[in-house]
């Protein structure tokens, strides 16, 4: 075994890094600086995403025919990381990362024909309808109601911690199509407009202050019956099959160490206003122990997904990456606020206008910690991946 | 990068794995297994791997130094391998050719007790032994924290601080007088020995080491303890799995209780960082150091987690000897004070990755 690049992943840094330097512009390297949330708006994710698919490179997860790049893990690996160390903005889940899979998986022909390319070009902004206000971590309790009535669906119910659907044009849903049998074998996975009559949208302002999440009703919404994907009654295959995405497709070593890399630019902007943070043995060393668990949380990330073809999900050990990444970005929220002690205390339920960027720089450890609480609740609460990783070990 | 063993490299896994299950019989004291897994490594030539060809070694590789380690935490088969041949060899090893060595070498590869090396890596700035320069040689002074492997052992490599601020390496007898030695058992399975120095070597006794070049065996033995610690750590994952889902209370596997599961699936994931940790402190390239140190820290955070887990879920079954998972724990107890405490990683680690801004560089790519 050994960590030396190849010259052909060599070169390919090198190709990744011109382009970042040649795409990344100032401007949305400052705006995703100063994001603390989990995914920037679409204003800062947008411009990034439209200038990887114009390179090709929006959907490292896809097969090559459909605009997938074809990279070896290890390239996946190598892009993801110089994306996060240079500070370019993360690309929502939701539609590359989450649906495409699960349409190129069980959709129909047309549906890939009319959906992938619009999930690709960045036209559509999707938004993920899985959890209710009943039906959390047990999701399969699900009572959002879909009725057959000849060509369409109707949905009736209502959806909540639904990321970005203030952003959204489009979202994936799974709905209750029958209350026959077990939980599991009455659900269906649809797509639907949010633009369609009857469904409304009320924000939801985050622990930080944010407006992130929303809760969506569905009053009588009325869907074309075309927009199931796989069979009616067999979404909860549907649905497993894109947590295994959700919970391990993903590469945060590199965004946690932009994250850590800040705190560091945090602390050198208070010296230079007299502020000496770091001179304190204490603080070097709970910031030699943050940065030692990100150091080895990096090589996880890379020993899990050495062996994957494209497009394979990595399975049982995902939990464990997300337990782990979830802890990063908590241990490293808190050494934001351990370090900065009452320079962390400033916090404005919103942001005025006229603050300065620097000044908002200086509230983003504050906003980190108060935002990474969700890291372990969403996606699988701790607890449930927790439970997940003890069934293997105990190998049930 | 290639992140999988290669052909030879399994081979040589598979043979060590042999040896050590050939070498583990529960109903032995550890001790006698783990003289019976040296006597496997001198016999089957395999403490050559640490060495280069032109030493009478066969290099083998880190990942093969890995596997070695790894086997050996498994079985709690605690040897002189890592602080005879790991560090003391390998300190001689790396000096400029010179012909005395030659023996003491092979003589290590041989397996007899002929050096042991008092000395520690560059993550210790108070080491209390000093050298001072005086006609025709050297004075070395000062008690050393205990070492590892001396308890009979023939020569020393004694590191010594010099007055210019560097750190030297001399060659000495351990029966000179002048050095008194103590040992005594330890948690590790294995005796220790503090050295008092108070004597005068010849010129020709100072090794012709460099600092990067000691350093580079210090930060390499490092890694090998991670894998120690890796393979108990897995060791004590497994027999906890098994004990818990076999031992009912209240009617029911204790496996059935969430909490349980819970602080098994703790361990497994802390089972799968140490492992990470590990690999890391073995594969680096750039800034050895800093990934060497990162993994110690986390390591041993990962040890006691695992550890402390596997006694209490073996209830009053856990703080006896009637199981071995009061050998692992105190293995892994251990662990925390070999090369370099975590405090000391933790300063390591700010003056070469945090301070100089290293740290937001990937620690794998560099
Ligand atoms: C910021 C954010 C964004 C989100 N985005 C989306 C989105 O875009 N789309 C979407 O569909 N959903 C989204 N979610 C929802 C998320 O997936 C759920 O919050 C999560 O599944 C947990 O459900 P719950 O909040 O109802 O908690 P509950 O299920 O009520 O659980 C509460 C707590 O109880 C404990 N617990 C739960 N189950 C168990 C168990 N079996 N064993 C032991 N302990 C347990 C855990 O500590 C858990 O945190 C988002 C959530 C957040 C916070």
């Amino acid at each position: 075994m050994n960590l030396d690049l190849t010259p052909d992943e060599a070169g390919f840094r090198e190709e990744v890094r011109a382009f970042i330097a040649a795409n990344l512009t100032p401007e949305l390297r400052r705006q995703n600086q100063l994001t603390t949330a989990m995914y920037p708006d679409p204003h800062i994710s947008l411009p990034w995403h439209k200038a990887l698919a114009k390179k090709g490179w929006v959907a490292p997860l896809w097969p090559v025919e459909y605009g997938g790049t074809g990279w070896s893990a290890m390239q996946r690996f190598i892009f993801d990381s110089e994306c996060g160390v240079a500070g370019a903005p993360p690309i929502p889940p939701f539609g590359i990362r989450l649906v495409g899979p699960v349409i190129l998986r069980f959709g129909t022909e047309a549906q890939k024909q009319f959906y992938l390319p619009k999930i690709l070009s960045g036209e559509d902004y999707w938004c993920q309808g899985y959890s209710e206000p009943g039906a959390g971590s047990d999701l399969a309790s699900l009572q959002c109601r879909a009725v057959r009535d000849g060509d369409e669906y109707v949905i009736n119910g209502t959806k909540i911690w639904t990321t970005h659907a203030h952003f959204a044009n489009r979202m994936f849903a799974l709905v209750r199509t029958s209350t026959q049998g077990k939980q599991q074998e009455g659900i269906s996975f649809v797509l639907l407009d949010m633009d369609t009559p009857g469904l409304t949208v009320r924000p939801i302002r985050s622990i930080a202050g944010e407006h992130e999440v929303n809760q969506i009703f569905f009053d009588d919404v009325r869907i074309p019956a075309a927009n199931l994907v796989g069979k009616e009654n067999d979404g909860w295959t549907v649905a497993k099959y894109l947590l295994e995405f959700e919970r391990g497709g993903g590469l945060f070593s590199g965004r946690h160490r932009s994250n850590l890399s800040r705190i560091r630019r945090i602390c050198d902007v208070l010296e230079e206003r007299g502020v000496s943070i770091l001179a304190s043995p204490l603080k070097r060393a709970k910031f030699a122990e943050v940065t030692a668990s990100l150091d080895v949380y990096e090589m996880l990330e890379l020993s899990v997904i050495r062996d994957l073809a494209p497009g394979e999900s990595i399975g049982a050990v995902a939990s464990v990456l997300k337990l782990q990444s979830a802890r990063m970005k908590q241990e490293i929220g808190m050494l934001g606020i351990d370090l900065l002690g009452p320079y962390a205390l400033e916090w404005w339920p919103e942001v005025p206008e006229e603050m300065e960027a620097g000044e908002i720089l200086l509230h983003t450890p504050t906003m980190d910690y108060l935002n990474g609480r969700a890291h372990s609740i969403f996606g699988g609460a701790q607890e449930v991946q927790l439970t997940l990783i003890s069934r293997s070990v105990l190998g049930r | 990068m290639r992140l999988r063993r290669n052909e030879e490299e399994l081979g040589l896994r598979e043979g060590i794995a042999k040896l050590a299950a050939g070498a583990t019989d529960i109903s032995r004291p550890a001790a006698q297994n783990a003289s019976v897994f040296w006597s496997g490594l001198v016999e089957g030539g395999w403490l050559g791997i640490a060495l280069p060809e032109e030493r009478g070694g066969f290099a083998g590789s880190a990942t093969d130094i890995a596997s070695v380690m790894e086997a050996a935490g498994h079985g709690a088969l605690i040897t002189h391998f890592l602080p005879n041949v790991l560090i003391a060899a390998r300190l001689l090893a790396w000096a400029p050719e010179c012909h005395e060595y030659h023996d003491i070498l092979a003589a290590i590869i041989a397996g007899e007790s002929a050096l042991a090396a008092v000395a520690t890596g560059d993550w210790d700035e108070s080491w209390p032994i000093t050298a001072r320069e005086e006609a025709g040689g050297w004075s070395l002074t000062g008690t050393a924290p205990p070492v590892y492997g001396a308890e009979h052992a023939e020569n020393l490599v004694i590191q010594a601080r010099l007055a210019d601020g560097g750190v030297g390496y001399f060659l000495a007898a351990s029966r000179t007088p002048g050095i008194v030695a103590r040992s005594f058992p330890t948690l590790r399975g294995v005796p220790a020995t503090s050295f008092t120095f108070d004597i005068t070597v010849p010129a020709s006794a100072r090794l012709d080491i460099s600092a990067a070049a000691a350093s580079a065996v210090f930060n390499q033995a490092l890694a090998g303890a991670c894998w120690e610690a890796v393979g108990a750590m897995d060791y004590l994952l497994r027999t906890t799995a098994e004990y818990v889902a076999m031992r009912h209370q209240f009617g029911k596997p204790l496996s059935s209780f969430q909490v349980v599961q819970h602080r098994l699936a703790e361990m497994s994931a802390q089972c799968e960082i140490a492992r990470a940790a590990a690999l890391l402190a073995s594969l680096a390239t750039g800034n050895v150091a800093r990934a060497t140190s990162h993994a110690k820290i986390v390591t041993s955070k990962a040890a006691r987690q695992v550890s402390q887990n596997a006694v209490q879920l073996h209830g009053g079954m856990g703080v006896t000897e009637e199981l071995a998972v009061g050998t692992y724990f105190r293995l892994l107890t251990s662990f925390d004070a070999l090369l370099g405490t975590p405090e000391q990683h933790l300063a390591r680690s700010w003056k070469v990755a945090i301070e100089p801004g290293d740290f937001r560089k990937s620690a794998v790519l560099g």
